[in-house]
């Protein structure tokens, strides 16, 4: 038999390759699709996209009120302490006649921004350091002493340096929180890009010549973009806790700069009383009610991104 | 009465020949003439009935006489007897009344003993005195002098001997004691009346224990090098010191049973209680308490290598000491503390200073045993273990972060006078948010209530009747001009600085600054109670029973409306006419720096922002509150002079207005330097400290340079500290107080109620307390 | 603040699984167990290496707080002569290398230092001494509890996976994890001894006033086992060896326990010895509220107080037991998982 009898050449036929290659399988479509089953996810997006709006322009609805300016009894002219909540304060008044509404919403605007800036900024320098620590083996030595050097030094040795060198403000904070936060965040992201960086395609890449930052940026972090999100998304819920944290330790936000942190501490002395603890309560309940939206929300989109759950 | 020496029947005969040569010089004569002597210079001239002098004087004469002739050992009054009462109740004694130079002599136990003061004869010495509370008399047979609570009068009649029996001068004895006497001629009587010296409220229950959270530890016990006021507060109640003071602010003897003050003021001379123990954390003698323990403390304080933060307290005083602390000598004789002998201790000053006594309560003048100093070496008072107490209490333990256990010393020299049997402190760093509601289940015994949770207490029915103003303290607060801004350009430390040498601009700010919205951060209730319009406080220092502020120089200051809207709004527009003259540019920048550790401040800070700019306008002033952390805080405000008006404070270290002016001493640079504004008041200040002889004067000097900074307005005075409001079962009033030191944290005096005071019931106590203590200010002449 | 390692009891990445490191680390781990006197050998100095530069560095920031701090309140009322004399005391005036190479050579002789204002000239190993055994036995205690019942509840709610007890189980980890702690022990603390008569504060002479401390500091050990276990389990019993061994007929409680827990306990065992050994780092919120005289707090207050030496002590036992406990946990991770292979030179630590 002769040889071209065995093989024949096949056609090309592109419009045929495309049909049977065809699949309507978009990884950002299904991971929607998954998310958006999750009725409670669905839920604690929409209230976190509620809240952030709200608290974008409640200082430019009608009747707000400065966070900081104490309220004055139109007779005495005494500060209008303790006001318990009514028509007048929404939220009642602190104990020296600051409107809590206003407060409150300041105080959210502040931890919440803190909270993603210091999310970006940990992710952003966690996943340039923790890529490198992984996939750059000249790295590895170097990096992985400075991590375990970084990891073991006391974070309040640091706040307290950075709290002594620049004054308190809203942009301390945040680099305090910033200096080693984005430690964590690189050894998982390196963990991460430990797993994949030696599979088939991420060898074959490496063969064929192509060159570590391409294979870094195209290869390995497409991959890891969900996981990141998601880091992302309980970082911020993590910082406005740190936030908490540090105040309680005396390391927190001065009151004229409105924070959860600072309100939740004042009103802890309050507990036991009982006409008193709306002001306790309401800062809570805000903190908590953007803990578990973030909480829920990230643990869906996990769900959601994990391609097993698209099927 | 019996153990006469037999020396003094020598002496007794020098005392009669002087008294001979007496009559026949001058002195007879001015008696003769009907003129009175004083008692002595501190006590008041007392007129008297001509009839009574010549009555006297012949009685004298005929007693001198009588007196040389039977060599003085069977003296007896030739006229009718003198009889004697107090308070109504004659006395009677076992050799009748003497009359001598126009002084009548009762026997010297008689005369104490119905004055009800402790007598104590001293055969070494040959000093025969009387205790009564805060004072004491100090006579020695055969001679004139005498000593009224340590100081040195001449008398011209001293104390005899008579059948035996030691005569002494009646009238100078009683009013010693601050007693007073009278003599009523047609009953030929003395008459002493003798108002009691005011008691301190005794309500409370003997016995019990006290117990409290505490939220900062003690880093150490050591009371000779530490300067925190919680370490001095304790060492006050497990060690004694010389004296002490009273419930009033009187001070008493302690471990001086008595004391001489050389004429000159400079010597002190301390005479010790014996028989004082040492006693060891589980109530074992050590050793006992004795001269030597004084200098072995001024020694360790005064040693450079042992760091003593209060050394310079010491060395402010005494003679030589900051020579042997900076080196420039080694030898430790030449500083003025020295043991005479077991029981006597003398203190030489560097120069009179009146208050050197209420500095003896300051921690530093504590003793130490000086064997177990060397026992114990680095380790000395770093827990209970280490430290030896002869005070009022025993620390049976001190458990860092834990707890800390003190029980009665049973073998207290004064025992009677310490009430509950034990206290108990908790460690608990939440005690802020924790101790008020333990306070309420009963489960300890006092709890400071903070500010923000007041408004919740005053609306609680129950919680109302337990809460009560805690008294206020000495230290004063007060808003600084800065004369030498060094800010941050964005500050316009420049424009300041010219501002703020404008008078006009200074007395803007110092009327325009409402302290009472200021207060209300602190003390929603009664905001005026702390409010100050001087910078030495109310009740801090007095002489001649006149508070200190009451002075002529500082009363019109003290009743001052501070606060005035339209006066400030005039200041402000004639400093805006000067001022734009002088090219300063509006608004004018006030950078104003706060802690941010105290959440108090941060809120004051926004209430004096918001207050002065809405009454001066936006375009005269900007009011920048700049928050700072708590850590190095001052290092970064006041100290470099980075603020243009800075809340700053300072407490006195001793009673006298001296305490409150170093802040204000040209060159001392980590205040504001008010010399760069005026030099007259470092002038004034030079005067007041240059006298140390005349306190009143002293006084006044001092009052009138005060006058002068708050009259120029180069401060603004603006509380005092204390204060606030505390659940307690203990009295406010009961134990012992003193504007300066750590005398208002001993439990010594104190006894515990069985239920907390209510505000009604503690501005009630507050009233009778301050009736009482000019009573007892003026008794004790202090 | 504690090192933030021990924050919770057990490190939990956000997806509830502990550090996912855990189990890659088998991938890079190669050599053979038989290797392990030169690879244990190795790995000592390398964490030496590491605490070594941990405690300098720490050393020479503690050098940069300011020179007020160590003088307190005080700092006004001194003179100059003063102020010299006490940090002449605390050995700060000489130059910044000399105070290290003295550190270094008080360390080589075993000699941790004297607290300089803490507790001036008490040693600093008499200070942590006492307090250790207050925050290891309130700290072993609460993880024993996370452990039991934050186990049981999560492999109860894996169980229950969507029904009502699963979804109380989720709402009671949510809740712990949303409000703030310093809450929550606060709450915990008044109402539940004015509704039990319970005592407020730990007392050693009443073991009532034992449980409220334990197991308040146990409650996010729970919530974070609870989520960590259900996820865990959910996680596995869709992966093939679970379906074979049903298949096989076993029963379900067989395939949980031999089966799922037995790899679940794998990842744990890697960090349990740093777990358990940070437990004397005790927990500052219970122990401030309990009056707990333990180690909580102990190191903020050393650095806020600047008493260089007692920092320089924790730190240096922190990072040691950080170092040295992940170390240990590696070779017993190896020796519970025979797929687990150690490395010359290996992961992160």
């Amino acid at each position: 038999m002769e040889e071209q009898a065995l093989f024949v050449l096949a056609e090309r036929d592109v419009a045929d390759a495309e049909r049977s290659g065809y699949s309507d399988y978009s990884y950002w479509g299904s991971t929607i699709r998954v998310f958006m089953k999750n009725y409670a996810a669905v839920f604690c997006l929409g209230l976190l996209i509620v809240l952030l709006v709200f608290i974008m322009v409640q200082p430019y609805l009608p009747a707000q009120r400065d966070p900081n300016e104490i309220h004055l009894s139109q007779e005495t002219f005494r500060q209008l302490r303790n006001v318990r909540p009514g028509a007048e304060f929404w939220f009642g008044t602190n104990s020296i006649g600051q409107d809590l509404w206003a407060r409150i919403w300041s105080g959210t605007r502040t931890s919440l921004g803190i909270g993603i800036a210091v999310a970006s900024w940990n992710v952003l320098i966690g996943i340039i350091v923790g890529t490198l620590w992984g996939y750059v083996r000249k790295l590895e030595r170097v990096l992985t002493e400075v991590y375990n050097v970084l990891d073991n030094i006391p974070s309040t040795i640091i706040m307290t340096l950075i709290a002594y060198m620049l004054r308190p403000s809203i942009s301390t904070m945040v680099i305090a929180m910033g200096v080693t936060g984005w430690v964590p965040v690189s050894r998982f992201i390196r963990t991460q890009v430990i797993i994949i960086r030696d599979r088939e395609y991420n060898l074959a890449s490496r063969c064929l010549g192509t060159p570590t930052g391409r294979i870094i940026t195209r290869n390995i972090l497409p991959y890891l973009v969900s996981v990141i999100m998601l880091r992302f998304a309980l970082a911020i819920p993590g910082a406005i806790a740190s936030e908490v944290f540090l105040t309680y330790i005396g390391l927190g936000l001065p009151l004229h700069i409105p924070s959860l942190g600072n309100l939740i501490n004042e009103g802890r002395q309050l507990m036991m009383i009982p006409v008193m603890r709306y002001q306790l309560i309401f800062p809570s309940v805000v903190v908590s009610l953007i803990t578990i939206s973030f909480y829920v929300m990230g643990n869906a989109f996990s769900d959601a991104a994990d391609p097993r759950n698209h099927v | 009465m019996s153990n006469r020496p037999e020396g003094t029947l020598r002496s007794y005969f020098v005392t009669i020949r002087l008294n001979i040569n007496c009559v026949k010089n001058n002195s007879c004569k001015q008696m003769f003439r009907g003129r009175n002597k004083p008692l002595s210079a501190e006590q008041k001239n007392q007129g008297r009935e001509s009839a009574m002098k010549k009555y006297i004087s012949i009685l004298v004469a005929t007693v001198v006489i009588v007196t040389a002739c039977l060599a003085g050992f069977s003296v007896q009054a030739t006229a009718a007897p003198i009889r004697v009462t107090i308070n109504g109740r004659p006395i009677t004694t076992e050799v009748p009344p003497v009359v001598q130079n126009g002084r009548t002599l009762v026997p010297f136990r008689a005369i104490f003993e119905a004055l009800g003061a402790e007598v104590d004869w001293n055969e070494r010495t040959n000093t025969v005195a009387g205790y009564r509370g805060p004072s004491f008399v100090l006579l020695e047979p055969g001679s004139t002098r005498a000593f009224i609570t340590g100081r040195e009068i001449r008398l011209d009649v001293g104390p005899l001997i008579v059948a035996g029996r030691t005569m002494v001068p009646l009238r100078f004895v009683a009013e010693s004691l601050g007693a007073q006497v009278e003599w009523v001629e047609a009953t030929r009587t003395v008459t002493i009346v003798d108002a009691p010296y005011p008691a301190a409220p005794t309500v409370g229950r003997t016995g019990g224990e006290f117990r409290s959270l505490y939220s900062g530890e003690l880093t150490t016990l050591n009371y000779l090098t530490s300067g925190t006021f919680a370490v001095h507060t304790l060492a006050a109640n497990i060690i004694d010191g010389l004296v002490e003071f009273d419930s009033f602010g009187v001070l008493h003897p302690s471990l001086a049973k008595h004391w001489t003050i050389s004429p000159d003021g400079l010597v002190y001379t301390f005479t010790l209680r014996q028989g004082v123990p040492w006693l060891t954390w589980d109530g074992r003698e050590y050793a006992e308490v004795v001269a030597q323990d004084f200098v072995d403390s001024a020694r360790y304080v005064l040693t450079r290598a042992n760091a003593s933060a209060t050394a310079n307290i010491l060395f402010r005083f005494v003679r030589g000491g900051e020579e042997f602390f900076n080196g420039t000598t080694t030898d430790f004789a030449t500083v003025g503390v020295r043991a005479l002998d077991r029981y006597t201790v003398q203190y030489t000053l560097r120069s009179p200073a009146s208050f050197f006594l209420s500095a003896l309560t300051y921690v530093c003048f504590f003793p130490v045993n000086g064997a177990f100093l060397a026992e114990t070496g680095a380790r000395f008072a770093t827990d209970h273990l280490t430290i030896l107490n002869n005070g009022a209490y025993i620390l049976r333990a001190h458990v860092p972060q834990n707890r800390r256990e003190l029980v009665k010393n049973t073998r207290y020299w004064d025992r009677d006078n310490v009430h509950i049997d034990r206290l108990f402190f908790q460690f608990n760093r939440e005690a802020a948010a924790l101790a008020p509601e333990m306070f309420v289940r009963g489960e300890i015994s006092s709890a400071s209530i903070p500010t923000a949770i007041i408004d919740g207490w005053r609306l609680d029915p129950v919680r109302r009747e337990l809460l009560r103003p805690a008294p206020v303290g000495a230290f004063a607060f007060w808003h600084a001009f800065n004369f030498s801004p060094r800010m941050a350009p964005q500050f316009e430390p420049e424009n300041w600085r010219r501002a703020v040498m404008n008078l006009n601009f200074r007395k803007a700010i110092f009327h325009g600054l409402d302290r009472v919205a200021a207060m209300l951060t602190f003390d929603p209730y009664d905001p005026l109670r702390q409010i100050s319009n001087t910078i030495t406080p109310v009740n801090f220092a007095s002489v001649d029973g006149i508070d200190y502020t009451n002075l002529p120089a500082l009363q019109p200051i003290v009743r001052m409306q501070v606060f005035d809207r339209a006066l400030a709004l005039t200041h402000r527009n004639r400093a805006m006419t000067e001022l734009r003259a002088a090219g300063v540019t509006f608004p004018i920048r006030v950078k104003m720096p706060f802690n941010t550790g105290s959440p108090d401040w941060t809120n004051r800070a926004q209430v004096i922002e918001q207050q002065l700019e809405s009454l001066f306008g936006r375009e005269f002033i900007d009011v920048m509150p700049v928050g700072y952390p708590p850590t190095g805080f001052l290092d970064a405000t006041r100290r470099p002079g980075n603020y243009a008006i800075q809340e700053v404070n300072w407490g006195p270290d001793f009673l006298d207005p001296e305490a409150y002016t170093q802040p204000f001493e040209a060159g001392h640079l980590t205040y504001s330097d008010i010399a760069l504004a005026s030099a007259n008041y470092q002038r004034l200040l030079n005067a007041a400290k240059a006298e140390v002889r005349n306190i009143r004067r002293r006084f006044e000097l001092f009052a009138e340079a005060e006058a002068y900074l708050i009259q120029n307005a180069l401060v603004m005075p603006y509380r005092v500290g204390g204060g606030g409001y505390v659940a307690s079962r203990l009295h406010p009033f009961q134990g012992s107080y003193a504007a300066a030191g750590p005398a208002v944290g001993k439990f010594k005096f104190q006894r515990l109620l069985d239920r907390a005071m209510n505000v009604e019931q503690f501005n009630e106590a507050q009233t009778i307390w301050a009736r009482d203590r000019v009573i007892a200010l003026r008794k004790a002449g202090q | 603040m504690r090192p933030r390692r021990s924050g919770r009891v057990i490190a939990l990445s956000p997806s509830g699984r502990p550090d996912s490191n855990n189990r890659e680390r088998g991938i890079y781990i190669r050599s053979h167990i038989g290797a392990l006197p030169t690879y244990i050998l190795k790995k000592s100095l390398g964490a030496l290496i590491t605490v070594f530069f941990v405690i300098t560095v720490v050393f020479l920031l503690m050098r940069l707080m300011p020179i007020e701090g160590y003088f307190g309140d005080d700092f006004d009322r001194l003179a100059p002569v003063q102020r010299e004399a006490i940090l002449q005391k605390m050995g700060l005036l000489d130059p910044w290398y000399i105070q290290l190479s003295n550190f270094y050579q008080d360390l080589a002789r075993g000699d941790l230092g004297t607290s300089i204002i803490f507790r001036p000239n008490v040693p600093v190993a008499e200070i942590i001494a006492p307090k250790v055994p207050y925050s290891l036995k309130f700290g072993l205690a609460a993880m024993a509890l996370s452990l039991s019942l934050g186990l049981l509840l999560g492999i109860f709610q894996a169980r229950e996976k969507g029904k009502w007890p699963d979804a109380l189980g989720t709402s009671y980890v949510i809740f712990i994890n949303a409000v703030p702690a310093a809450v929550y022990f606060l709450f915990i603390q008044l109402y539940l001894t004015q509704l039990s008569g319970l005592p407020i504060l730990y007392s050693s002479a009443r073991p009532l006033s034992w449980i409220l401390p334990a197991v308040s500091m146990s409650l996010g050990g729970i919530a974070g086992y609870a989520m960590w276990i259900r996820r865990f389990m959910v996680d596995e019993l869709n992966k093939d060896y679970i379906k074979l061994a049903r298949a096989k007929g076993l029963s379900n409680t067989r395939v949980m326990f031999s089966h799922v827990l037995r790899n679940a306990f794998v990842p744990m065992v890697q960090h349990l010895p740093t777990t358990l050994l940070m437990t004397i780092a005790g927990s500052i919120f219970i122990e401030s509220l309990y009056s707990i005289p333990g180690m909580g707090g102990l190191l903020i207050d050393a650095i806020s107080r600047q008493d260089n030496p007692l920092v320089q002590a924790l730190v240096l036992i922190y990072s040691t037991i950080g170092v040295f406990g992940l170390f240990i946990g590696d070779i017993l991770m190896a020796i519970t998982d025979p797929r687990i292979k150690l490395e010359k030179a290996g992961g992160a630590r």
